[in-house]
C-alpha cells in the first residue's frame, strides 16, 4: 500500500483558473521526494490537500489508505507537516507549545523532542511571539517529527532562512527521518536542497505534473540542446518530436530539452531534426528547471 | 487543551482592542443620543437609546473577526473539527456577550440617571427601568440568535471568505435580528426572550452535526474568479484610480480600509461642524460640547495616528517623511476646518433656535436662567450685587476649579426664591444686555413676562415663558466666538499632546510592540478622561450638565489666562477682562443705584 496516492486530483480556486488539473502522484514508503515549481505551481494546494485540509474538487486522495477528509484524525497522528508560514499560538511558551503536542498524539517520543530541542538550542520558557522566524520553524518542525510520522510534509520549510539555518533545519528534519524510513514530500525553490536530500523529483507546472523520475534519472536523462536560431529552423517541428519537451529562442539561439542523454539528443538534433552547427549539454536541475518553466510545453 | 484553543481562536487577538474602541463609540453615542433629546425636551426615548447600544454589538457580531474559526494552526492539530467548531462557537458567544454587556451597561446606568432626573416626571422614569429587564433579555437572546445564525454558515469551512454575497446575508441577518429585538421584542417579554435563546441554541446544536469531519480552509467549490476571466472589466471599474494624484494615492494606501477611510469624510466634517458655533446655536446644546472634547480628541487620535503605523509601507519611495507626514494629515485638518466653517455657516443662516434667557418658576431651578456661556469668572468670591430695591443678592459659586480655587465661576444675575418682581426684572434687563447686546426694559419683564402667584412667588406671566426672541425678532444672542475657538484648541491640545507622545515611540530601537502598547495606552487616557467626567458626578444626568458648565469655565479660564486677565493682584484685571469676555461689561450694574458691596468681594473678570 502506498504511502500516499493521488488519483485524478483537481482543484480549483476560482472558476476556470485549475491550481491542479487532473494530477497522478503515488508515494511509495522510505522515499524522499522533493517538490518543484514555479510561485503558485500548486505545490502547497497538493500538500495541504494531502493532509485534508483542503478538498479537492475532483479525484481521490488516500493517506495510508485512509481519506484525510473523511478520517483526518487518523491521518493527522500519522503525518507532520511544516510550512514556511505556519503561525504557532504566540502567547504559548516553547514548553506549552511541545506539551500541547504530546498531549495529542499517542505516539510522542518524548526523548526525540528532548534531543531536538537540545540541539536547537531552545530556551524552552520563551514565548513563540519572542522567537525569530528560524527558531519558530524550529519547534514547529520539533512537533512535526517528535510523533515520528511515517510521512512527513514540508511545504518549503527552509524559506527566508540563512543557509546555516537551512542546513540544519533540513539534516534534521529530512536526513535524520529520512534515514529511520520516514516517508518525507517536502516542496523547495532551493535546487541544491533537493539534489543533495530527494531521491526523487516531482516537478509541477500550470497544475500538472511535467517531471516524476528518480533524481538519477532526471540528472543523466535530460539534455539541452542548442542550435543557431537562422530562419530556417522550425521550432514548432522540434516541439513535435515525442522527446523533445520545451522549445524556445533566445539570444540568437534555439534551447531545446529533450528527454534523451546527451549523445541521443545530439546525434536526434543533427539527423532527424536536421539543426546544423547543434550541440548538446548536460543539464543541472536549476537550468531543467529554468528551461522547463520557460518554454513551452511539448 | 481547549484552553489552548480557545486562547489561540482567532477573534481573541483582535477581540480586546476593538472590544474598547466599541464601547467608547456607544458610551458617545448614547450620551450624544441624550444630549440632543434633552436638549430636543425629550429626555428619554427608549428606542433611540436602545438602537445605539444594539447595533453596535449587532454589527460586530455579523461583520467582526468572528468569521475565521480556527487558525491554520489549529486545523492541523489532530483535534476533531465539531470539537473546534464548539471551541469557536463558545468563544464567539462569551465575547458577544461581553460586548453586549459593556455597551449595555453604560445605557442602564444613564437610565438610571434618567430616572433620578425626571422626578417631575416620574412616568418616563417608570417606562425607561420597566424596559431594563426586557431590554437586556431580548439582548441576548437576538444577539445569541446572530451569533447562531453566522457560526452555521459553511460548517465545512476554518474560514467563511468574505464574498459580496456573505455580506448581503450578513446584512440581512443583522436587519433580522434587529427587527426582533425591537419588533418582538418590544412586543413581548422576558419569557419570549428565553423562547428566542432556546431556538438559537437548538439550531447550533443541529448545526454541530452538520459540521464535516474536517474543516477546510477554502470553500470545496470554486468562486467567480477575478484574475482572468474578469481582469479586464475589474481594471475599467478601478480606472479611476489611474488618474488620482500621488498624494491621494499614498493618502488612501496608508488607509487600514479604504472603503471605510472614504466613509469616514463625512465623520470628519461632523466633528467639525460639531466643534464650531452650529451645536451651540442650533441645537441649543452649547455646553454639552465641552463634555465631548476628550472623546473627539479620542477619535482625531485614532484617524491621525492609525496611519503612522502604515508609514513603512511608504519607506521605499523618495518622499521625506515630512512630506509623508503633510499628505497623511493635512486632508484631515482640511477637512476639520470645512466642517467648522459649514457649522459657523449654517449657524448664521438658521440662528438660534430657542430663548436664551428664560425665567423659570421651577422651585429646584427656580430663577434667572441662560446658558453657562454668559456665566462669568471672578477672583476670590463672586461679587454681591445690590438691586435698586436695597436687597443684596449673593451669586452662589457654579464652579471652583479644585487646582485654582480663588476662581470662581458664577451666574451674575442670580435672583433666588423670594426674590421680588422689580429685583426679578432688574437682573433680567441686565441679563439681556449682556447676552443680547441690548437691554431690554425692566419694566417689559415686570408687565408683560412677569407676574407673581398667590404665594407671593415671582414666576413667569406665560406657559411657555419669557419670549423674548420671538416677540423681538431683532433680538440676537450674541455668541462668544472664543468658546468654540477653546473648544477646538483643547481637542488640538489633546490630540498633539497624544500624538507627540506616540512619536516618542518612533524613535529608534522602539520595537513596535512599544508602539502599540503606548497607542493603547494614550487612548486609554483619553477615554478615562471622558468616562471620568461622568463618573466624578453620580448624583443625576443633571450632573452631565454640571460637568459641561464645569467645562465652560475652564475654556473661559483658559481664554482670561491667555489674555493676562487672571492675574491676582492687577488693579486694570476688571477692565481688562471686560474687553475679552462675552459680555463686554464688569458684573457691576451700569443702571442700578449700587454695585459691588457688603462682604470682601473677589476682583471681578466678566
Amino acid at each position: 500500500m502506498n504511502v500516499l496516492e493521488m488519483r485524478g486530483v483537481t482543484r480549483a480556486y476560482e472558476k476556470g483558473v485549475n491550481v491542479l488539473e487532473n494530477l497522478d502522484l503515488s508515494v511509495e514508503a522510505g522515499e524522499v521526494i522533493g517538490l518543484l515549481g514555479r510561485n503558485g505551481a500548486g505545490k502547497t494546494t497538493l500538500l495541504r490537500i494531502a493532509i485534508g485540509m483542503l478538498a479537492a474538487q475532483a479525484g481521490s486522495v488516500r493517506v495510508f489508505g485512509l481519506d484525510p477528509r473523511r478520517e483526518p484524525l487518523a491521518v493527522k497522528r500519522q503525518v507532520g507537516y511544516v510550512s514556511e508560514d505556519q503561525v504557532l499560538p504566540g502567547f504559548l511558551t516553547v514548553n506549552g507549545v511541545i506539551d500541547l503536542h504530546r498531549r495529542l498524539y499517542p505516539d510522542w517520543d518524548q526523548d526525540l523532542a528532548r534531543d531536538l530541542s537540545s540541539r536547537f538550542h531552545m530556551d524552552a520558557d520563551q514565548k513563540i511571539k519572542n522567537l525569530s522566524k528560524g527558531q519558530a520553524r524550529q519547534v514547529a518542525l520539533l512537533c512535526a517529527v517528535s510523533h515520528r510520522p511515517p510521512l512527513l510534509l514540508l511545504d518549503e520549510p527552509a524559506g527566508g532562512l540563512d543557509p546555516a539555518m537551512r542546513r540544519e533545519f533540513l539534516e534534521t528534519a529530512i536526513q535524520m527521518l529520512g534515514e529511520s524510513g520516514t516517508t518525507i514530500l517536502f516542496s523547495s525553490h532551493h535546487m541544491t536542497d533537493v539534489e543533495r536530500l530527494a531521491s526523487r523529483l516531482v516537478m509541477i507546472h500550470d497544475g500538472q505534473k511535467w517531471i516524476d523520475s528518480a533524481l538519477d534519472d532526471v540528472r543523466e536523462g535530460y539534455c539541452l540542446v542548442l542550435a543557431p536560431a537562422s530562419a530556417t529552423v522550425d521550432t514548432a517541428a522540434i516541439l513535435r518530436h515525442p522527446r523533445c519537451l520545451t522549445v524556445r529562442r533566445r539570444d540568437d539561439a534555439v534551447r531545446a530539452v529533450f528527454e534523451l542523454d546527451c549523445a541521443e539528443a545530439d546525434r536526434v538534433a543533427r539527423g532527424e531534426l536536421g539543426l546544423a552547427g547543434a550541440r548538446s549539454l548536460p543539464l543541472n536541475l536549476e537550468d531543467m528547471f529554468i528551461e522547463l518553466v520557460g518554454g513551452g510545453r511539448s | 487543551m481547549n484552553r489552548a484553543l480557545w486562547r489561540s481562536h482567532p477573534s481573541r487577538s483582535v477581540f480586546v482592542f476593538k472590544w474598547f474602541a466599541m464601547t467608547a463609540s456607544t458610551s458617545m453615542l448614547w450620551f450624544g443620543a441624550v444630549s440632543f433629546l434633552m436638549a430636543a425636551g425629550q429626555v428619554g426615548n427608549p428606542h433611540v437609546l436602545l438602537s445605539c447600544g444594539w447595533l453596535f454589538p449587532a454589527f460586530f457580531v455579523a461583520f467582526g473577526p468572528f468569521g475565521d474559526r480556527a487558525s491554520e494552526f489549529a486545523t492541523l492539530l489532530p483535534v476533531s473539527s465539531r470539537r473546534l467548531w464548539t471551541v469557536h462557537v463558545v468563544t464567539v458567544t462569551v465575547l458577544s456577550l461581553l460586548l453586549l454587556v459593556a455597551c449595555f451597561a453604560p445605557l442602564t446606568w444613564l437610565i438610571g440617571m434618567l430616572a433620578a432626573r425626571t422626578a417631575e416626571r416620574p412616568e418616563q422614569s417608570v417606562l425607561l427601568a420597566a424596559q431594563l429587564p426586557r431590554f437586556w433579555s431580548h439582548g441576548v437572546a437576538w444577539l445569541l440568535t446572530l451569533v447562531a445564525l453566522t457560526a452555521t454558515q459553511r460548517p465545512d469551512l476554518a474560514r467563511v471568505p468574505r464574498t459580496r454575497a456573505w455580506y448581503g446575508r450578513q446584512l440581512t441577518f443583522v436587519l433580522g435580528a434587529t427587527a426582533g429585538m425591537f419588533g418582538i421584542g418590544a412586543l413581548t417579554g422576558v419569557s419570549a426572550a428565553a423562547l428566542v435563546a432556546l431556538a438559537s441554541l437548538a439550531w447550533l446544536g443541529l448545526s454541530w452535526r452538520r459540521v464535516p469531519a474536517a474543516l477546510a480552509l477554502w470553500p470545496q467549490e470554486a468562486v467567480a474568479g477575478t484574475r482572468r476571466t474578469a481582469a479586464a472589466p475589474l481594471a475599467d471599474r478601478l480606472a479611476w484610480r489611474r488618474r488620482l494624484p500621488l498624494w491621494a494615492i499614498i493618502h488612501l494606501g496608508a488607509a487600514k480600509h479604504e472603503a471605510m477611510h472614504l466613509f469616514s469624510i463625512p465623520f470628519v466634517l461632523l466633528v467639525g461642524m460639531w466643534l464650531s458655533d452650529w451645536p451651540a446655536v442650533v441645537l441649543e446644546a452649547g455646553l454639552v460640547g465641552v463634555v465631548f472634547v476628550p472623546i473627539t480628541a479620542y477619535m482625531l487620535f485614532t484617524m491621525a495616528a492609525t496611519p503612522l503605523f502604515r508609514l513603512s509601507r511608504f519607506d521605499w519611495l523618495p518622499i521625506s517623511r515630512d512630506r509623508l507626514l503633510v499628505i497623511l494629515f493635512l486632508p484631515l485638518i482640511v477637512l476639520l476646518a470645512l466642517g467648522d466653517l459649514s457649522g459657523q455657516w449654517i449657524a448664521e443662516r438658521q440662528g438660534p433656535r430657542t430663548e436664551a434667557l428664560v425665567f423659570s418658576g421651577d422651585p429646584d431651578t427656580y430663577g434667572v436662567r441662560m446658558p453657562a456661556e454668559y456665566f462669568k469668572l471672578a477672583w476670590g468670591e463672586p461679587p454681591a450685587v445690590t438691586t435698586p430695591s436695597g436687597r443684596r443678592i449673593d451669586p452662589p459659586d457654579t464652579w471652583r476649579p479644585t487646582l485654582l480655587p480663588q476662581v470662581v465661576l458664577y451666574k451674575p444675575y442670580h435672583t433666588p426664591l423670594g426674590t421680588s418682581l422689580d429685583d426679578c426684572a432688574w437682573q433680567l434687563e441686565r441679563a439681556s444686555r449682556d447676552i443680547y447686546g441690548q437691554a431690554v426694559p425692566a419694566a417689559v419683564f415686570r408687565d408683560r413676562y412677569l407676574t407673581v402667584d398667590p404665594a407671593g412667588v415671582v414666576v413667569p406671566r406665560q406657559t411657555d415663558g419669557l419670549t423674548l426672541q420671538r416677540d423681538l425678532p431683532d433680538l440676537k444672542p450674541r455668541r462668544h466666538p472664543g468658546l468654540p475657538a477653546v473648544q477646538v484648541m483643547l481637542v488640538a491640545f489633546y490630540t498633539q499632546l497624544s500624538y507627540l507622545i506616540l512619536l516618542l515611540f518612533y524613535r529608534p530601537g522602539r520595537s513596535e510592540a512599544a508602539r502599540k502598547r503606548a497607542y493603547g495606552s494614550l487612548l486609554g487616557v483619553l477615554m478615562a478622561i471622558h468616562i471620568g467626567q461622568f463618573l466624578t458626578s453620580r448624583d443625576s444626568i443633571g450632573s452631565i450638565w454640571k460637568v459641561s458648565t464645569h467645562g465652560v469655565g475652564a475654556e473661559r479660564l483658559a481664554v482670561a489666562s491667555g489674555s493676562g486677565a487672571l492675574a491676582p493682584g492687577r488693579a486694570d484685571g476688571s477692565r481688562r477682562a471686560a474687553s475679552i469676555l462675552p459680555c463686554g461689561k464688569s458684573s457691576a450694574p451700569k443702571s442700578g443705584p449700587s454695585s459691588a458691596g457688603g462682604r470682601p468681594a473677589g476682583r471681578a473678570l466678566g
